[in-house]
């Protein structure tokens, strides 16, 4: 029997890849006699027998039955009161979940609470043992924060702490969400509403033992996603959790994966039915490119390099800064990505570390070392990250109701460029400071289009603002995209840029190196992609926008951002996309299919 | 990534073309024909013929040491061995005719086929050298099966790094292809007491470094290891015989000088050792070629 745990988040490109790599596993063991079955487990979401059979190219029989003892579980929406009249600015929602973490732990309960990055773990921990202090609590010493970063040690004391009710509060990033078991506690505090509908459940599923009573609590940050179900809770207890999508017949995910096939073992006319319809057009084209060779009928690989070590399943990168204390013989204290290690180990940055402040002394980019030391300061820091869209070159071009749409190569490139500097519990900003530090770039593959002078002036006189209708669109775009190529919505990113064109632009990218084919889909299939975008929005029963159609329907993880520093910015006018979108597709009702 | 441009454009055409989660609506193209490797063979440059079983072929090159080079009448005599070096005392014990020497060129790293295996025997008055080559990746099942019936009647088998690298290669092949293949058990690797007798001596053991200070010997027109998976790859890919004749004379070159290795670490230990560290010009070692005919 083969296990796979954690089955849901095998999804997008991620999943696409590693059901090829269960097809490539199944056919060498099959080569040598030897044959398996499947058990998968999955967080709940709404297709596990369609993703199972995805996943394992098998049919499979859903088990779904929970015969847990459950309690009653009350489901608390807390969100934190408006500062003064004004009725702007919202109190701390990091504030508010450490004085809920206090109270339930100074009344005895214990308790999970999961935050949306890494620092405001940190953070929300430091108020929390603050605000135990302050209640002259005994127990607040017995609470600490979890997160990616920590190195493995650490990380299991804290599970097996938490597990033997040693701890009786661990503030978490999602990191505590999957595949851990810390036993069931008393109540979940979700700070801030996690990115899918499956992982909130998830999150706060994590409270309830054996039939007692429990709570899970979700502050809302003053962010668009969380104020939105703060003010339409039923869309939160309404709506099925996602689906999770996959597609291991896409072409290029499937070409490196018979690529991988072939150097295991040659290709022949039967493993067109485990690979699936497309097999016999990649090896066409693996074929005519010279990768693989055709000898009475069998596709072996012809290059002495090793295809595998060219794949990457992930669409992160593996490497890792190193975080070392100098003051502690050079210990190494923790790690972090590469990719985000530019976001928070900068020269000078404040890095936190179970709830304690070290300053960085030096980063070396060359070693993937960040040198820090213990220092006693009031402040924390946030990187100030500075995004870009470069075209590189336009591949195809194409005239379509009177717009001009391309598809091209695209460069997108993300750069730390200074630092704030933030005073902890009031959240002042006391200073910037500019920063030098590399770029990072995804060279990937993108569909453009920037609605001609005409179609923008037609939008305003219709009364709407046509920026907040490009925005609409690029929303319900990125997902309705992800839904046409059976990707993730993370999958794929959009961007309103007007530096390339000298106008306004809407892009929309792969997040994968070198491009996975959405873009090109996109671009190949605009018509039902306007067609689908306005059927959406007509058939969404909100009234003026809601994350489901014209909202942000992803947000770029911001690992090291605090959230409790964003401002809520409004949902983009559903009646400004609608708009947008009745110029282009002006027949009511007119669906592609 | 694996691919460049060309692939990219070609899928990039399928993902244009295709409507998820349907099949793939297009004509399939037709397929594309291999072209037959054997069309510009090796045979024309490298005399032999095919070694054939009901389940597929294998070109067989087949030629005489003495047609290399000038024979010497003590070719066949070992000497005698160290002491303390068991396994070449095993060896010697033996009928030097029921001795094989082996060594493997393969397309790349584990899991890459094995493309040529050079064996060398003694045949009572000379050796007689055999290469086995796979003309494409097709032929490396007929490679081993042929390999396998020609290992079977010997008794010892001598490799260079062969415990480490060649047996182990060659046993993996074999299980892919499911191929029953029985190396003899005792098996010398020269490598070992190479090391303990020359350890220090010259800048490392590799084979090619004995060769130039035991055996004397420098090679002309060689190709140097790293490059010969690519070769071979090339060849299967273009069929152009020219660039792969130096791997068949590498691999021939190889399985001669451990012969000339074994008898040297059968000889008296010190003749062979520098006063100091040799340098090139100190001789002017006779090299050895590989003619075409």
């Amino acid at each position: 029997v083969v296990v796979i745990d954690e089955m849901h988040a095998y999804r997008g490109i991620f999943g696409s890849h590693v059901a090829n790599v269960l097809r490539r596993l199944e056919r060498i063991a099959g080569h040598y006699g030897a044959g398996f079955s499947y058990a998968l487990c999955s967080a709940t979401i709404r297709n596990p027998g369609e993703l199972a059979h995805g996943l394992t190219g098998r049919e499979a029989r859903v088990v779904d039955h929970d015969g847990s003892p459950r309690g009653p579980k009350h489901f608390v929406f807390w969100n934190p009161p408006f500062i003064d009249d004004s009725r702007m600015e919202r109190r701390s929602s990091n504030g508010e979940g450490s004085r809920l973490i206090a109270e339930l732990v100074a009344h005895g309960a214990q308790v999970i609470a999961f935050t949306k990055s890494r620092v405001a773990a940190e953070l929300v921990y430091r108020y929390a043992r603050e605000n135990l202090e302050r209640l002259e609590c005994r127990d607040a010493d017995r609470i600490r924060p979890y997160r990616g970063g920590y190195l493995p040690e650490e990380r299991r004391g804290i599970e097996r702490a938490l597990f033997s009710g040693e701890l009786k509060a661990v503030i978490s990033t999602n990191a505590l969400e999957l595949g851990i078991d810390v036993g069931s506690l008393d109540a979940a505090i979700l700070i801030g509403a996690p990115p899918t509908l499956a992982s909130a459940w998830q999150q706060a599923g994590r409270a309830g033992r054996q039939g007692d009573p429990s709570v899970a609590v979700l502050v809302a940050y003053n962010e668009t996603v969380d104020q939105y179900l703060m003010r339409h809770p039923e869309y939160f207890f309404g709506r099925s959790p996602e689906a999770a999508v996959i597609d291991a017949e896409n072409p290029y995910i499937l070409a490196q994966q018979l690529a991988c096939a072939a150097y295991e073992l040659p290709l022949s006319e039967d493993d067109a039915r485990r690979f699936g319809a497309q097999t016999r057009a990649v090896l066409e084209a693996l074929e005519g490119s010279g990768e693989t060779r055709t000898f009475d009928g069998r596709a072996y690989w012809a290059s002495a390099e090793f295809p595998a070590a060219k794949v990457n399943l992930r669409t992160i990168s593996d490497d890792t800064y190193s975080i070392v204390n100098v003051r502690e013989g050079h210990a190494v204290m923790g790690t972090v990505d590469a990719i985000s290690g530019l976001e928070l180990v900068y020269p000078e940055a404040i890095y936190l570390h179970d709830g304690a402040t070290y300053f960085v002394r030096e980063l070396d980019l060359e070693q993937k070392v960040a040198y820090v030391e213990p220092r006693e300061v009031g402040y924390y820091t946030q990187p100030v990250v500075e995004m870009q869209i470069r075209v590189r070159e336009t591949l195809d071009e194409t005239r379509w109701r009177g717009e001009s749409v391309q598809l091209g190569e695209v460069t997108y490139a993300w750069q730390t460029v200074a630092m704030k500097k933030v005073k902890f519990g009031t959240r002042e900003s006391i200073g910037y400071h500019p920063l030098t530090l590399p770029r990072l770039t995804l060279d990937t593959v993108g569909l453009w289009l920037a609605p001609s002078p005409a179609t923008w002036a037609e939008v305003g006189r219709r009364g709407a603002n046509p920026w907040e209708a490009l925005a609409g669109v690029r929303n319900l775009w990125t997902t309705l995209l992800s839904m046409m190529t059976m990707c993730d919505p993370s999958d794929l990113q959009g961007v309103l840029d007007s530096s390339n064109l000298g106008r306004p632009t809407l892009f929309l990218f792969d997040c994968y190196p070198g491009g996975l084919g959405f873009s090109e889909q996109g671009y190949a299939r605009v018509d039902e992609l306007v067609a689908a975008a306005l059927d959406h929005l007509r058939a969404c029963p909100c009234d003026a926008g809601c994350p489901s159609c014209v909202g942000l329907p992803v947000l770029r993880p911001a690992q090291q951002q605090d959230p409790d520093l964003s401002h809520a910015r409004a949902v983009p006018s559903k009646e400004a996309a609608r708009a947008l979108l009745e110029i282009w597709c002006p027949r009511p009702g007119a669906v592609a299919r | 990534m694996i691919g460049g441009a060309e692939l990219r454009a070609r899928l990039g055409a399928l993902a244009r073309s295709r409507r998820a989660g349907l099949p793939l609506d297009v004509p399939t193209p037709a397929r594309v024909e291999a072209r037959s490797p054997h069309a510009v063979g090796v045979e024309a440059y490298l005399p032999g013929g095919e070694w054939r079983d009901e389940r597929g072929a294998v070109f067989v090159h087949e030629r005489l040491r003495s047609q290399i080079e000038r024979p010497r009448a003590d070719w066949h005599r070992l000497g005698v061995p160290p002491e303390q070096e068991e396994g070449l005392r095993a060896l010697c014990e033996l009928e030097l005719a029921r001795v094989l020497f082996l060594d493997l060129e393969t397309g790349g790293f584990a899991g890459s086929p094995v493309f040529l295996a050079g064996t060398m025997r003694w045949n009572g008055t000379d050796f007689v050298l055999r290469q086995y080559f796979a003309r494409h990746y097709g032929e490396e099942a007929a490679l081993l099966r042929a390999l396998a019936e020609e290992s079977r009647g010997f008794d010892a088998l001598v490799s260079f790094n062969g415990k480490s690298y060649d047996v182990p290669f060659l046993r993996d092949r074999a299980r892919v292809h499911a191929v029953r293949l029985t190396v003899p058990e005792l098996h010398l690797d020269l490598l070992h007491p190479a090391r303990r007798r020359w350890r220090g001596c010259w800048m490392d053991c590799r084979l090619q470094t004995l060769e130039l200070h035991v055996c004397r010997r420098r090679r002309t027109g060689d190709v140097p290891s790293d490059e010969v998976p690519g070769l071979y790859h090339d060849f299967v890919r273009r069929g152009d015989p020219y660039r792969l004749i130096p791997v068949f004379h590498h691999n021939l070159l190889d399985v001669i000088t451990m012969h000339e290795i074994l008898k040297a670490l059968c000889g008296p230990a010190g003749r062979d050792l520098p006063a100091r560290r040799p340098r090139l010009e100190d001789y002017d070692p006779p090299s050895i070629a590989l003619t075409l005919r």
